[in-house]
């Protein structure tokens, strides 16, 4: 049976006033939000799950909450993950609000997947408490075709679960970053001050180094290069002095350390001299240029007091200038004679942007720009595809800024947030003979 | 009736070695072969006290996002005693620690049950990060913890991967969110020890007896030894030095005052022992060179003389060379 005729259940007129009543509504009573839609660019196609997920884009539009006194969900939990915030929002928007403000610009776009309408899975700016809410259902059927059809969508939301996804709205977004998990910190304070020393000759040799400046954030050995013009003057820096003390030997021992990145990582007998009291003989070491400790070593003499082994037991930190140089060879012939010290890496130079790709010099990876400062020199960046070394040269894909990297702590968390990963590795060094490794932890 | 304190925080180190064990897992990213994306995957102890727990995870009271994932928790879930590894609980164990031998019983064999979880967002990061564990445990993977800090004690701890459990709840209306979580248990095979005790060196040995027999008046005699030290031990010779270099066999040493000497006195200097004989003046004395199984050794001027003392053998510790100082008393 056909229905009544003579009752109009919606004219197109009927329908566009209604709509503009909504709307209005929405406007008086509601409040901006930023809609933000995902950009899928690659989905995983056995377990129908997104691999990688862009969010680069944001459009303003009015929205009413509905959910007036309050957030709905179950509030915030303490759950064996940490604490995790399921707070909950159902907001109202003008169907064809969206269609006008939004969708036009995400059907030009191939990697959103339905621009006609609120996606699900996109996400929501919510201005009153700084949130990211993402849509998990779009309602577009309630209330139910008044006049002959919809007008609004009501957007069931709740908080977003990050999982490093990209785009430039988290680029810089320090709290979305739990240290030492999305990202990485990489340091170099300060720009490094690069070493001078002048020569002493004695007759036409080089006998002394007389250092004039020690310089400071070598993260390795600079080397001595004699310049004059004699020949055959050689010379080599030293981070760290080594001074065998306690007693009075006949001959005195010379030992050659090695200092790498503000450690010194090896301590080479070169003469073990002779009579040292072996009771009260120690090895003790110039203090560190930075802040640090200095290393601890155990020294093994033998019955005539010869210094036959040094097992480093603490490899020390903070040697990052240049202690003494050491004559090698005197050379002959010198009137005038210069050395000529290996500088220092530049450190950071030019001006970064937040959310640019940087590539690394020497592995080619890449990561992105969290935050950096000049004036203190350094540099933080999420989400790296390589482990970069010290020493590598890291450059800003989009603004050509460069900085090499001096130190870094891939672990280093300077907050209390949820990962204990470093907590247990620094204990677990006191308790654990790791001596035929670790096959799953930090450093093996 | 128990009472003797003690606290060697065993269990508390097994907590640390497991956990030190997933904290370098890491999940890639990857399109077309490339890996765009690295990500270190944060572990924590579960448990967490909860006023800790909200002024660490929410000091500014509000987060942007509901949380951060992926992520790995761990927490020890239970206690057992197990029998199968039961030892006899009278042997006991004793080790040196300086001065000192210490002594600790066998320790009582327990089973630790910890139970990690996973959650990700999605499949196959989980399944990425169970990949990385699973292969190590077959079933067991052994650690080696020092587990008394007095007794400097390493033992093989086993932890042993006893089950997986994976949820991926996807069901039912598009109000509740899709959750991957993987369960897994373990058991990590511990002792737990008692207290220490100490026991030091027998420093003196006293002998008394009858000499007498029934046709001879009774004589009682005492014997008495102790040990002395031969070499020097607490280094206490500052101020006395020799004042010239001397070579490896004179027998005569320039010294800055000869008073302090007694004839008879063992002296070190450097590495040699020597035994004072005589004291021609006041600036030197004359000495018996490489006492003691020592070797004769040439010396620098100013090198310091250490006088071999009683304060040195009380100095003595079990394990090192000593001499013997005896005495015998004869009672009528």
């Amino acid at each position: 049976m056909a229905r009544n005729v003579f009752f109009t259940h919606g004219t197109r007129n009927e329908q566009f006033l209604q709509q503009n009543l909504v709307e209005e509504y929405i406007k008086m009573f509601g409040m901006d939000i930023l809609y933000i839609p995902r950009q899928l660019i690659s989905k995983d196609n056995v377990f129908n799950e997104e691999i990688q997920s862009q969010f680069d884009d944001s459009y303003l539009i009015e929205a009413y909450l509905e959910n007036f006194d309050g957030f709905q969900g179950g509030g915030d939990l303490l759950t064996k993950f940490g604490i995790r915030q399921t707070d909950e929002v159902t907001l109202v928007i003008s169907q064809q609000r969206f269609s006008d403000l939004i969708s036009q610009f995400l059907l030009l776009d191939q990697d959103i997947e339905v621009g006609e309408r609120p996606q699900e899975g996109d996400l929501i700016y919510f201005p009153l408490s700084s949130n990211y809410f993402e849509i998990k259902f779009v309602e577009h059927e309630e209330p139910f075709y008044q006049l002959g059809k919809n007008y609004t969508y009501k957007l069931k939301a709740e908080l977003f679960e990050y999982s490093d996804e990209g785009g430039e709205f988290f680029a810089g977004d320090d709290e979305l970053i739990d240290t030492g998990y999305t990202v990485q910190y990489y340091y170099l304070v300060t720009p490094g001050e690069s070493a001078s020393a002048t020569p002493l000759l004695d007759g036409d040799v080089v006998s002394q180094g007389i250092i004039t400046t020690n310089g400071s954030k070598y993260n390795f050995t600079p080397t001595v290069t004699v310049t004059g013009d004699g020949t055959g003057a050689t010379a080599h820096a030293e981070m760290i002095v080594v001074n065998v003390g306690g007693s009075i030997p006949m001959s005195t021992a010379v030992l050659d350390p090695t200092v790498k990145d503000g450690k010194m990582v090896g301590l080479k007998i070169l003469n073990g001299g002779a009579g040292y009291d072996v009771s009260r003989s120690t090895i003790d070491f110039t203090d560190p240029s930075s802040s640090g400790t200095k290393p601890v070593v155990v020294p093994t003499f033998d019955s005539n007091g010869t210094l036959i082994k040094v097992e480093i037991t603490n490899e020390g930190s903070g040697y990052d200038s240049v202690e003494r140089i050491v004559i090698d060879s005197g050379g002959s012939g010198y009137t005038t004679a210069a050395f000529d010290i290996e500088s220092v890496p530049s450190g950071l130079s030019g001006s970064f942007q937040d959310g640019e790709t940087v590539t690394g010099g020497t592995t080619g990876g890449t990561a992105m720009v969290a935050d950096w400062n000049k004036s203190e020199g350094w540099l933080k960046l999420k989400s790296p595809t390589d482990d970069f070394q010290i020493g590598e040269l890291l450059v800003g894909n989009t603004s050509g800024a460069s900085i090499t990297i001096h130190s870094y702590d891939a672990m280093a968390t300077t907050d209390t947030k949820y990962s204990e990963s470093v907590t247990f590795e620094t204990l677990a060094d006191d308790i654990i003979d790791f001596s035929e490794g670790n096959p799953f932890g930090i450093g093996t | 009736m128990l009472g003797n304190y003690t606290y060697n925080k065993v269990i508390r180190k097994c907590v640390i070695g497991f956990g030190t064990l997933f904290n370098n897992i890491e999940v890639r990213k990857e399109t077309g072969g490339t890996t765009f994306q690295k990500m270190k995957v944060p572990l924590a102890y579960g448990p967490k006290q909860k006023f800790l727990a909200r002024l660490e995870g929410q000091p500014e009271l509000n987060k942007k996002v509901a949380i951060t994932l992926p992520r790995i928790s761990f927490e020890l879930s239970g206690l057992s005693y197990d029998s199968s590894r039961k030892l006899s609980p009278i042997t006991v164990d004793k080790v040196k620690d300086g001065k000192n031998v210490r002594q600790i019983y066998t320790p009582v064999p327990y089973n630790l049950d910890f139970s990690l979880s996973i959650l990700s967002k999605t499949n196959d990061e989980a399944l990425e990060i169970v990949e990385q564990i699973v292969p190590i445990f077959q079933p067991s993977y052994n650690i080696t913890i020092k587990i008394i800090d007095d007794v400097n004690e390493y033992r093989d701890i086993p932890i042993v991967l006893n089950s997986l459990n994976y949820a991926d709840e996807y069901e039912g209306n598009f109000d509740q969110r899709k959750l991957t979580t993987i369960d897994a248990t373990f058991t990590v095979k511990a002792y737990i020890f008692g207290p220490t005790s100490v026991q030091k060196p027998i420093k003196k040995a006293k002998v008394e007896y009858d000499t007498g027999s029934p046709k001879v008046p009774v004589r009682r005699a005492q014997y008495i030894v102790e040990p002395v030290a031969l070499r020097d031990k607490d280094s206490d010779g500052t101020g006395l030095t020799i004042t010239a270099s001397v070579n490896n066999k004179v027998s005569t040493l320039p010294v800055v005052d000869s008073t302090v000497f007694n004839i008879g006195d063992y002296i070190e200097i450097n590495n040699e022992v020597m035994k004072v004989k005589t004291k021609p003046n006041d600036v030197s004395i004359t000495v018996a060179r490489g006492q003691n199984a020592t070797t004769q050794a040439a010396h620098a001027s100013g090198s310091v003389i250490d006088i071999i003392t009683t304060a040195d053998t009380a100095l003595l510790e079990s394990g090192d060379d000593f001499g013997f100082n005896e005495m015998t008393s004869f009672y009528g």
